[in-house]
This record gives C-alpha cells, sequence and structure tokens, in this order.
C-alpha cells in the first residue's frame, strides 16, 4: 500500500513537472533511460525456472528534479523492472526526496536528504538500475546481490552527506537511517517459495568515508551497515517468528587511468538468525565476499570489462561442508558459495544509445534466491552460465 | 635557436589553453583549481553570494571540451560524464547544460545568472568576465 501510494504521488509529481510549461528550463530537469535484452541462465533460477531464453531484462526510468531554491531541491525517480526470478517485477518508487543544501562552499558542502533516498554508500548502488551506469548489465554478486536489490537500493528515511575539499583531497562523509518496505513477493524470494507470513525492515543504519587525494586517480572508501528484519509467520505456516540481523564491513577502491579503469569492493558480513527453522534456532553465519572489476576503453565508444567475483556465506566452512552437513545432504554444499568471472564489451552506437553484451561462468549457487530456503531442484548445478545482451537507450 | 624553441612552445601553450567564462554577476574574479574542479563535478553548486552556479559544457566530444577537462579540471572527459551520471540519475544533482556550438556557450553564458563555462584562451568575450585560475 505505502508502495502504491508513493508511486501515485511521483506519477503527479512527474506529470506536475511535466506539464509545468511556466516553468523556466533551468528549474526543471528530467531525463529517462529505457532498456531491453535478452538473457539465459541455464540449469539455473537465476532469471527463470527452465532457464531458457527470457526476455525478462526490461529496466524503464523518468526521473525529474526541480529546485524549489538554491539550496532546496525536490527529486524523485520511476522505475519499471523485470528481471524474472532476480527481483519483484513491477513499477517502483524508487527515490522522492527534498534535498536540503544547508551549507555549501568551495571547501565544504552539506546536504540533508528526507524521504526515499538512494544508497549512495558503494560505488554503484545509486545507479544500480540505470544501464548507461554500471559496468556490466549483471552487477557482481557478492556485494550487489539481486535478491536483495529492493532492500539494498535505498531507505524511507534521512540521509546526509558531507563533502570537504582540501589539500590533503576529498573527503566524503555519508550516513543513512531509514527503514524499507519489503513486498511479499521480496519475502519470498529472499526467504523461500512458500513462506507466506511477512517480513519487516525495522532498521537500516549505513555509514561510510570516502577519500581521494588531490587530483589522484585513486579512490578508497569504508562502508558500515547494520541491518534488522523480523519475520512473523501467516497462522497456518509451520514456521517460527525470526529475527535476522545483518552487519557488513565493507572496503572499497577505484583507480580511473585514462584507458584502464579498476575497481574492487570487499566485504565481510554478519548474519545473525534467531528462529525461522524453530523457536529456539538460532546460528551466526560470518560470511565473505568481493570483486575486482577491470574496465578498457578501446576508444570512446568501445569498452571492455572483466569481473572476478568471490562469496562465501561462512568464512570457516568456504567450501559448504559443515552446511550441507547440518541439512542431512538435503541441501548440496554448493549453496555456500559462489565464484564468478564475467566478461563483455559495450559499444556506444549514437550518443544515446548503447549495445551490451557479457558471459558469466559461475561455480555454486549462494547468490540465487531464494537464500533461507534454497530451492534445490531448480538449481540443481554447482557449474552454470550466463549470457546477457542488452541495448539501452536514454533520453 | 634554443629561445626560438622556447618561443614556439610558449605559443602552442598559449594556442591551445582554455580559459574560463563567467556570467557578469558571478561575484568572483578569480578561482581555485579544486574549486574550479568542484564546480565542475557538481560539488559546489552555489556562488559565495548564494545564487546557485549554472556550469555549461560542450559536447563530449568536442575537441575544446577534451582539452578544458584535461587541462583545468585534471579529469578525463568520461569522469565526468560518470559523475554527472551518478547525480543525475540518484536524484543529487542535474547534468550541466549542453551547448552545442561555441556560438551557443557563448550566448548561454552571458544570458544565464550565475552561468559557468569556457572557451579558448586570448579571444576577447564581450560581455562577459574572464575567471583567473590560480593553482
Amino acid at each position: 500500500m505505502l508502495k502504491t501510494n508513493a508511486c501515485s504521488a511521483l506519477t503527479c509529481l512527474v506529470s506536475s513537472l511535466l506539464s509545468s510549461s511556466v516553468l523556466a528550463q533551468h528549474d526543471l530537469a528530467w531525463q529517462g533511460f529505457v532498456a531491453q535484452g535478452l538473457i539465459s541462465a541455464p540449469d539455473s533460477g537465476f532469471v527463470n525456472n527452465d532457464g531458457g531464453l527470457s526476455a525478462e531484462l526490461t529496466e524503464v526510468g523518468v526521473n525529474g528534479r526541480y529546485s524549489l531554491s538554491p539550496s532546496w531541491h525536490l527529486a524523485g525517480q520511476l522505475v519499471y523492472l523485470d528481471g524474472g526470478n532476480r527481483y519483484p517485477t513491477g513499477a517502483r518508487l524508487d527515490y522522492l526526496f527534498l534535498d536540503w543544501a544547508f551549507y555549501n562552499s568551495d571547501a565544504w558542502q552539506a546536504n540533508l536528504y528526507l524521504g526515499r533516498v538512494k544508497n549512495q554508500h558503494w560505488l554503484y548502488s545509486s545507479t544500480r538500475d540505470v544501464p548507461f551506469t554500471r559496468p556490466s548489465i549483471v552487477l557482481p554478486q557478492s556485494v550487489y546481490f539481486d535478491g536483495f536489490r529492493d532492500v539494498a537500493v535505498g531507505s524511507d528515511g534521512m540521509a546526509l552527506q558531507l563533502r570537504h575539499s582540501a589539500d590533503h583531497g576529498d573527503l566524503t562523509f555519508n550516513w543513512s537511517l531509514g527503514t524499507v518496505p519489503i513486498s511479499s513477493r521480496q519475502s519470498r524470494l529472499l526467504l523461500g517459495h512458500n513462506t507466506t507470513g511477512s517480513t519487516d525492515l525495522t532498521r537500516d543504519h549505513k555509514a561510510s568515508l570516502y577519500w581521494q587525494p588531490q587530483l589522484s586517480a585513486f579512490s578508497v572508501g569504508l562502508v558500515l551497515q547494520d541491518a534488522a528484519f523480523t519475520y512473523t509467520p501467516a497462522a497456518t505456516e509451520l514456521i517460527s517468528a525470526a529475527d535476522f540481523q545483518v552487519q557488513r564491513v565493507m572496503l572499497n577502491m577505484r583507480y580511473q587511468g585514462e584507458h584502464w579503469e579498476l575497481a574492487s569492493e570487499l566485504q565481510q558480513e554478519r548474519l545473525q538468525t534467531n528462529g525461522f527453522f524453530s523457536p529456539q534456532f538460532a546460528r551466526q553465519q560470518l560470511g565473505q565476499g568481493g570483486y575486482l572489476l577491470a574496465q578498457y576503453r578501446v576508444s570512446p565508444a568501445w569498452r571492455w570489462f572483466s569481473w572476478l567475483d568471490y562469496m562465501v556465506l561462512e568464512k570457516d566452512d568456504r567450501w559448504g561442508r559443515a552446511f550441507s552437513a547440518q541439512t542431512g545432504g538435503a541441501v548440496p554444499a554448493y549453496f555456500a558459495y559462489q565464484h564468478t568471472l564475467a566478461s563483455g564489451v559495450s559499444v556506444d552506437l549514437t550518443a544515446s544509445i548503447r549495445l551490451q553484451a557479457e558471459i558469466h561462468w559461475n561455480r555454486g549457487t549462494a547468490r540465487l534466491t531464494p537464500v533461507i530456503q534454497p530451492d534445490v531442484l531448480t538449481n540443481r548445478r554447482e557449474y552454470w552460465q550466463l549470457y546477457a545482451m542488452q541495448l539501452m537507450y536514454r533520453f | 635557436m634554443r629561445w626560438l624553441l622556447l618561443l614556439c612552445l610558449c605559443w602552442h601553450v598559449t594556442l591551445n589553453a582554455t580559459t574560463v567564462l563567467v556570467h557578469p554577476d558571478v561575484p568572483l574574479d578569480s578561482i581555485s583549481q579544486s574549486q574550479l574542479r568542484n564546480i565542475f563535478t557538481l560539488r559546489q553548486t552555489q556562488w559565495p553570494n548564494g545564487t546557485a552556479v549554472r556550469v555549461i559544457v560542450l559536447p563530449e566530444q568536442s575537441e575544446l571540451h577534451q582539452r578544458f577537462s584535461r587541462q583545468r579540471l585534471k579529469l578525463f572527459p568520461y569522469q565526468l560524464n560518470t559523475i554527472w551520471d551518478k547525480h543525475s540519475f540518484s536524484g543529487t544533482g542535474v547534468r550541466p547544460q549542453q551547448a552545442e556550438s561555441m556560438a551557443a556557450m557563448l550566448q548561454l553564458l552571458r544570458s544565464t545568472p550565475g552561468a559557468i563555462g569556457y572557451a579558448e584562451a586570448n579571444l576577447p568575450q564581450p560581455a562577459l568576465k574572464e575567471l583567473r585560475v590560480e593553482n
């Protein structure tokens, strides 16, 4: 209901903005994108349950930013996404917030954002749905887990950004606190196909600090996250009520040269589960993961990329033997890890049209949904591939 | 002979230099390289008197834009584009207004209060203020 109301509000906002021809051009800026692709991930349920070629690779978005004054702005974006099993299909209010630039000088800038704000903490989190802005069609799942997309993309609450420039370089501090409405479809994607209860994210607290030495090609960052979920089972379910706590620490770096661009994000994540399988059930997992991405700009139009992604659910059980044994062998060990090598190319056909294609070679299925009750019938192979091609247009 | 070479080099550098131009109302006469970079990367969005900064750029493939980006901002044009996309698609900023030609750039700079852009150095631009860039 919240999402529906929010979507209606944005639709009104966009239509009123577009119809306001009296507005000075610089008071309103709007733009958008349309992307359609083909994707296939045989022997896995990444996109669909039969693993066949699919057109469920659709991303459409329109956004606007209206200047109320030099210090106050209103910004919103509506997106429609279809990614098959990757995340719930449909329209979403991606963000809608009030931006107050309460201090802005040559050395210091400070902004407060109120409303549905984007996750500005990771390298690609704020624009992960915008095809032109991300390095690959499907991002490294260790960090950008699609099953967690709606939860990780932003939150309803507030965010603060402080930036400082001095002789030592540029510092950027981000902080955010909020909650995220979780749909029943999203809940089933995370927990299990047959769950019918409700999942609530009660707290999502993030902070990050980035540093770029003056005029350097390098930048580094540190990100902290603390999130808490609850699961309330339906009356007919045998599942117990549950609390989940996720705490993540992430380090990242980026190098931007004339032709080469390197990026890496490394994380450690603690997942504490209390309940769900039984009222007394308690488990703590300390997962690790990260990726190394290399991009090479062959020419202004052509770009090649490759990345290596690694993740394990439990750092002391990297090959999932104990994980599988706990289920009596019902869940294969390869559900405890996922390692991927991906490579692809993109070409800008015009200034507003891009074509991109990529292949992923995967070992393990830990990032295939659902994660709490894995789908062992659909995800039946330890080794699987993913092929994707997407045509993107921006306006 | 050595002096002649040095003279040619200076002449070449001057010929290829870019200059920063602003609307006459902008309350500055000089700007630091760091501040210039903050403005073109959409960090600094207000002038010292509180009015909004309006960034005007030429198309990415423009040779002058590429030269300005590398010489003055110490950024490759794709980096600027990446930063502008990140701001504009996450709602925290607006892409700079694009002028399709140098004539359009000068016209926009003259008609837009708070505007900042660039041009070839050593070409007089009436009704515009040239900002001195200090390192």
